[in-house]
């Protein structure tokens, strides 16, 4: 009968052992001891190691497609869906985003972020803890796409633009080091599509889709891209683009396209992202805005 | 404001390249910088523009080559023998639009020929009707100084390219063949004659480095038609 009291005792310790042991592996080692243990070198190689593999697995389940009918004829099908939902008149009511970093007057000679818009190796002139500070602006314009035949193909016609974004933290915009170099403000320079044009189509093996936007100053770019797990077309440039900043040719254009449409939607966004500007095109459907196009032929020979 | 005044000369010059191309190509090479616009455009509105290098001046020209309407012959060689007797007779129009600076042009195609299948009626690979309607888009590459270029078909298939300088008037790509699963490359070589009066497009599916399949198509401008380039007009600031 004694021993009842001494059984509690022993599960109530054992349990509170494990409980201490589950909360010693939740927390892990702080960033200080990380960092003088020399882990995050590892971390960093072993972050690399794996980036590595999914690209190779990404690839082998790619050469699995085009070997497999079935799945190929699927994900086709999925893309199709996608895009037969795109034809129409739009109007667009979106937003422009960028990112600034800025940094509080008092730390000197701190070396920039990587996502920085500057030449390799600057540095701020002043500094303290650096910040993200994020300007958005509004898009206001018009689009329509059409099919091409009865095809999945899509020939979009699309009337955009915005106000420079205003830097207005009173903090130097880490982009300052282009701007202070004659270069306009990306958002300003980027404002180009009054009209682009766009248009979409399929790539067979692997199924993915292809894209090419030409806008009004006449500068073309290409992407790939295939659906990913949220329903969206996400795609990369594929070439028209010099998106390396600091290095000689590099002009603003956007690295990636997204083309999101939900089924039964009234609303589609294409949203291009330029590094530290993005701009969302958020198209509601609207035939109305068929009397809105601005665009008009400018010369007639 | 003064960047605007700025983008409308720019804009007054790109515009009228069509008509300095004829003359500029009639005539010895001379400066751009000397030939003057040559009427007088509304205001347009170019906010933004990303500064082009200085070589993009023989692209501007070449693509303003390109806009307006134009009907089209030829023949596709089913079997790229050269033999006459396989041709199939090609038919057609284009309306071809230019926008903005450059200007960036686009095609509308509705392009026809016989229709040919094979020896059990199954289709031949690149023979098949497919640009009745399609879609072509032309730009300029500021990363390679070229021209891109896409063509979209009547079953959503995209090709793309990158156009290359054979000499002042044939643009050449090579691509892979994007509808066909084979060891396939499209090369596309287009000739915009100075005169403006024709486009050739010759397009070759060459597959394990044998051609396969040849287009031969030509584009010859409607007499009388319009070149139409479209852009944005300013808002009144008033309003």
């Amino acid at each position: 009968m004694n021993r009842g009291p001494v059984a509690l005792a022993t599960m109530l310790a054992a349990a509170m052992l494990a409980r201490g042991d589950a909360q010693a592996q939740a927390r892990g080692p702080s960033a200080q001891e990380v960092q003088e243990n020399g882990q995050h070198i590892v971390e960093g190689l072993e972050r690399g190691r794996q980036i590595r593999q999914q690209m190779q697995e990404e690839r082998q389940q790619e050469r699995i497609e085009q070997l497999d009918p079935a799945t190929r004829a699927r994900k086709l099908a999925e893309l199709d869906a996608v895009l037969r939902r795109l034809p129409g008149w739009f109007r667009i009511e979106g937003k422009i985003e960028s990112t600034e970093v800025v940094q509080p007057e008092g730390t000197a000679n701190i070396p920039l972020p990587d996502f920085a818009i500057t030449p390799p190796g600057s540095v701020m002139p002043s500094g303290g803890p650096m910040v993200r500070v994020k300007h958005t602006g509004d898009i206001a314009g018009t689009a329509h796409c059409s099919a091409i035949g009865e095809g999945v193909g899509l020939n979009c016609v699309i009337t955009a633009s915005w106000q420079p974004l205003d830097l207005d933290s009173g903090q130097l915009p880490a982009y300052s080091y282009v701007l202070s170099k004659g270069q306009s403000r990306p958002s300003e320079v980027l404002n180009t599509m009054q009209p682009a044009m766009l248009v979409l189509g399929l790539n067979m093996d692997p199924p993915e889709i292809r894209a090419m936007m030409v806008t009004a100053d006449t500068v073309a770019q290409n992407w790939v891209g295939k659906l990913d797990d949220s329903g969206a077309i996400s795609s990369q440039v594929t070439g028209g683009c010099k998106h390396d900043p600091g290095k000689p040719g590099y002009f603003p254009c956007y690295g990636t396209f997204k083309v999101i449409a939900e089924p039964d939607s009234d609303v589609v966004s294409f949203v291009f992202d330029a590094g530290i500007i993005t701009v969302n095109l958020t198209m509601h459907r609207d035939p109305r805005a068929e009397l809105e196009d601005p665009l008009q032929p400018l010369m007639i020979r | 404001m003064q960047r605007d005044a700025l983008a409308t000369c720019v804009l007054a010059l790109m515009l009228t390249l069509p008509r300095m191309a004829s003359a500029a190509d009639a005539a010895a090479p001379q400066s751009p910088q000397a030939q003057p616009a040559e009427e007088q455009l509304d205001e347009v509105i170019v906010t933004g523009q990303r500064s082009h290098p200085r070589d993009s001046q023989k692209t501007f020209t070449w693509l303003a080559r390109l806009v307006g309407q134009f009907t089209i012959d030829g023949y596709v060689d089913p079997q790229a023998r050269g033999n006459p007797e396989d041709f199939l007779k090609v038919q057609g129009r284009a309306d071809c639009a230019g926008f903005g600076i450059g200007p960036g042009v686009q095609y509308a195609l509705r392009v026809r020929w016989p229709e040919r299948k094979g020896p059990n009626g199954e289709e031949i690979p690149g023979v098949a009707l497919t640009l009745d309607p399609a879609v072509m888009l032309f730009g300029f590459d500021q990363a390679d100084l070229s021209i891109r270029h896409i063509l979209v078909d009547n079953k959503g298939v995209a090709e793309d390219g990158v156009g290359n300088y054979l000499n002042a008037d044939t643009v050449l790509s090579r691509s892979p063949c994007v509808a066909i699963p084979a060891n396939c490359e499209r090369v596309v070589r287009i000739t915009a004659s100075p005169d403006l009066q024709t486009v050739e497009m010759r397009i070759e599916l060459e597959v394990d480095h044998h051609k396969a399949v040849g287009y031969d198509i030509v584009m010859h401008r409607v007499p009388g038609s319009e070149s139409v380039v479209y852009g944005r007009k300013p808002e009144k600031e008033n309003q």
